[in-house]
């Protein structure tokens, strides 16, 4: 039964890696020049559009780390996953028409060329493009790094092939991710999203099923286990407490609207009314991949506490554990896939906006032009930010670990008030945004860098995103007002 | 926008935030690994833990919903029907205050409340708190050619397109 599951798990796998190269052999056909590389021609659909949003929002770890915090806190990281609905709600109100205006009117290829146009600011542009690369490659390490210990997994469990390194997993799943990557850039992208989110959608549900069906009593059964071993884990603030889920929902919420690698897709649709229709389809999506992270988690907490299962040694083995033990081959061989899908359809998104600022971006920045024969170098930077990611996640130890911890925080802390705000109001200035940028980065690496715990588990990611909006609305309201782009200016009317 | 909306609530957050952090910690206030299983962490006394910081924490994330209707109203053209999103706001204020409230009850009585699956105040999270975002969501999709991008918008738009290529 056991080589039997494997087969059917790695049989999924390969067959959705292989879709994954066809849609790169596609999109590489409709790839001809860097609009088309890094904004996909702003051809998409509501459906494609909507799904590689939500998809790419919800990466690996929450597949994996989030039923491990379930696992471990009890119903704290519910914070987390509720915050999406309104953290994507506030990214449309703020966002989804204004940066697909912008994106009409001065055609830019990625969100730095957004702020260079909002805030005439090559400093600007410029540091926005470096938050985004530092971001990125810590994301990206610690998604490869995932992605890498999922097939080792999934291989070491067939017989006739055993358990290979490290090395070569990373090496062969950074190969696929990369060739549909180079190959049909974003298209690509979005289209792997595509097929990727309805996967996870549908393991979602059927994982829900089977936790319900698992656990004696089903999710009142699960919730009556858990609150007689301790209240607290079954009260709406987990282990954790309240000021730290609130901490976690302010940054959750309020982040969202800061993530590159989501909101830039809203640049990419064919018509400004799409975002009409890709808010609840993308809130909705999302809602259900998230019931994934609850179902495992709390069902796998259970089981321990009834005796049912053996006691994890780590809570991050919560969702492979139940997948192995409580989950019909098949549907192991779905969610496994799904997992890497998970995994991929954000690592893509950053392979795209890094390359963007590493041959757009920061050139532009410095020079004020990008280079010459963009495509091709965009195409080699794709793969060489691949290359480093890579390396990064096999042989720098904590400082992934750092990078990828801090990737949210960041995003959320340099890029929230820069676009989120100050893409809808005129008295922003580049001085506030530089300010917000570079403190935001300080704040965040050191609170990281030296472990520094605020109390009461209030999240340091909070704490940097309350200072930047602080620095960057008294310094915007203090300092005189700048001048803005005429057309810039009419948008910002609209 | 009007400055003083902003004003007021980062200077509210900033004093509630500061309050916080200045309060003492009780021990293990935020966790502690459980006393059978390595990989899990119990909560410990729900009352000992948050009885020093429950208003503040009640104020932390009344603020915060605030901060979160008030940036959707902004981001919205026509600012005359704040009303619907001052209702949604306050549906949005109540369903916390419900989950502080059947939270805290849950604290002295010796039975906890179920609705639904749930204890209460994890129903108030999942079916409210979570779910509250469909009424923002209703108004985006059904008045977003009359409050977000309405036809003179569009027009104005086209025009500056236009515009643009010329030169």
């Amino acid at each position: 039964m056991e080589e039997y599951r494997s087969l059917i798990v790695l049989v999924s796998v390969v067959a959705y890696m292989a879709m994954c190269i066809g849609v790169g052999l596609w999109a590489m056909r409709r790839t001809k020049s860097t609009q088309d590389f890094f904004m996909a021609g702003r051809q998409l659909g509501i459906i494609v559009a909507s799904v590689a949003v939500f998809s790419s929002t919800m990466s690996g770890w929450g597949f994996v780390g989030g039923p491990g915090l379930v696992y471990k806190m009890g119903t704290s990281s519910f914070w987390m996953v509720i915050s999406t609905s309104i953290g994507m709600c506030i990214t449309f109100f703020l966002l989804g028409k204004r940066l697909r205006l912008f994106a009409e009117l001065r055609e830019p290829i990625s969100l730095p060329d957004a702020v260079t146009a909002r805030y005439g600011s090559p400093t600007t542009s410029l540091l926005t493009a470096v938050a985004i690369l530092l971001g990125v490659m810590g994301y990206l390490a610690t998604q490869i790094l995932a992605m890498a210990t999922v097939l080792q997994s999934i291989l070491a469990d067939v017989s006739w092939i055993g358990l290979l390194s490290i090395q070569a997993c990373v090496a062969i799943s950074t190969a696929v991710l990369v060739f549909y990557c180079v190959t049909g850039g974003i298209i690509a992208s979005v289209y792997t999203d595509l097929v990727q989110g309805i996967i996870m959608v549908i393991a979602a549900v059927l994982v829900l099923v089977a936790a319900i069906t698992t656990v004696d009593g089903g999710m009142t059964g699960m919730s009556q286990t858990i609150l007689a071993d301790d209240p607290e884990a079954m009260s709406p603030w987990g282990t954790l407490g309240m000021i730290g889920c609130l901490s976690w929902y302010f940054i959750f919420v309020l982040g969202a609207c800061g993530q590159p690698h989501v909101i830039t897709k809203l640049m990419m649709t064919r018509r400004v009314e799409d975002a009409r229709h890709m808010l609840p389809v993308s809130v909705v999506g999302y809602g259900i991949t998230a019931l994934l992270w609850i179902a495992i988690g709390l069902s796998m907490r259970a089981l321990v506490l009834q005796g049912v299962h053996a006691e994890l040694t780590n809570a991050d083995d919560a969702a492979s554990q139940f997948l192995q033990h409580y989950a019909h081959p098949i549907l192991s061989g779905v969610v496994f896939a799904a997992l890497l899908a998970a995994i991929m359809s954000t690592a893509d998104s950053f392979l795209n906006i890094g390359a963007a600022a590493i041959v757009h971006d920061i050139p532009r920045a410095l020079r004020g032009q990008s280079l010459h024969r963009e495509l091709l170098w965009a195409r080699t930077a794709t793969v060489m930010i691949a290359v480093v990611a890579a390396g990064f996640a096999l042989y720098t130890g904590d400082l992934v670990a750092l990078l990828g911890a801090f990737g949210w925080s960041t995003f959320a802390a340099a890029i929230v008030p820069t676009v989120a705000i100050g893409f809808n109001w005129k008295r922003a200035t580049p001085l506030a945004c530089n300010v917000a940028i570079v403190s935001s980065l300080l704040l965040n690496f050191s609170l990281k860098l030296f472990e520094i715990e605020l109390p009461h588990g209030f999240h340091g990611g909070a704490f940097s995103l309350l200072v930047s909006l602080t620095l960057f609305y008294v310094i915007s309201v203090l300092s005189p007002p700048q001048p803005i782009a005429s057309d810039i200016e009419a948008i910002m009317d609209l | 926008m009007k400055r003083w909306i902003p004003t007021i609530l980062l200077v509210a957050l900033w004093g509630v935030v500061l309050f916080i952090l200045l309060t003492p910690e009780s021990p293990n206030g935020h966790g502690f690994q459980h006393s059978r299983f390595v990989a899990m962490d119990q909560g410990g006394n729900g009352a000992d833990r948050h009885e020093s910081l429950f208003i503040a924490g009640w104020i932390f994330g009344s603020l915060l919903i605030a901060c979160f209707v008030s940036l959707l109203l902004w981001g919205t053209k026509k600012k005359e029907h704040g009303l619907l999103f001052l209702v949604g706001g306050l549906i949005y204020e109540g369903i916390f205050g419900m989950l502080c409230f059947s939270y805290w009850k849950s604290l002295t009585d010796s039975n906890v409340a179920f609705i639904g699956p749930f204890p209460a105040s994890v129903s108030w999270l999942l079916f409210g708190i979570w779910l509250i975002p469909a009424f923002f969501i209703g108004l985006y999709v059904f008045f977003y050619d009359r409050w977000i991008f309405p036809i003179e918008s569009e027009q104005k738009f086209k025009m500056l397109v236009e515009q643009r290529s010329k030169n």
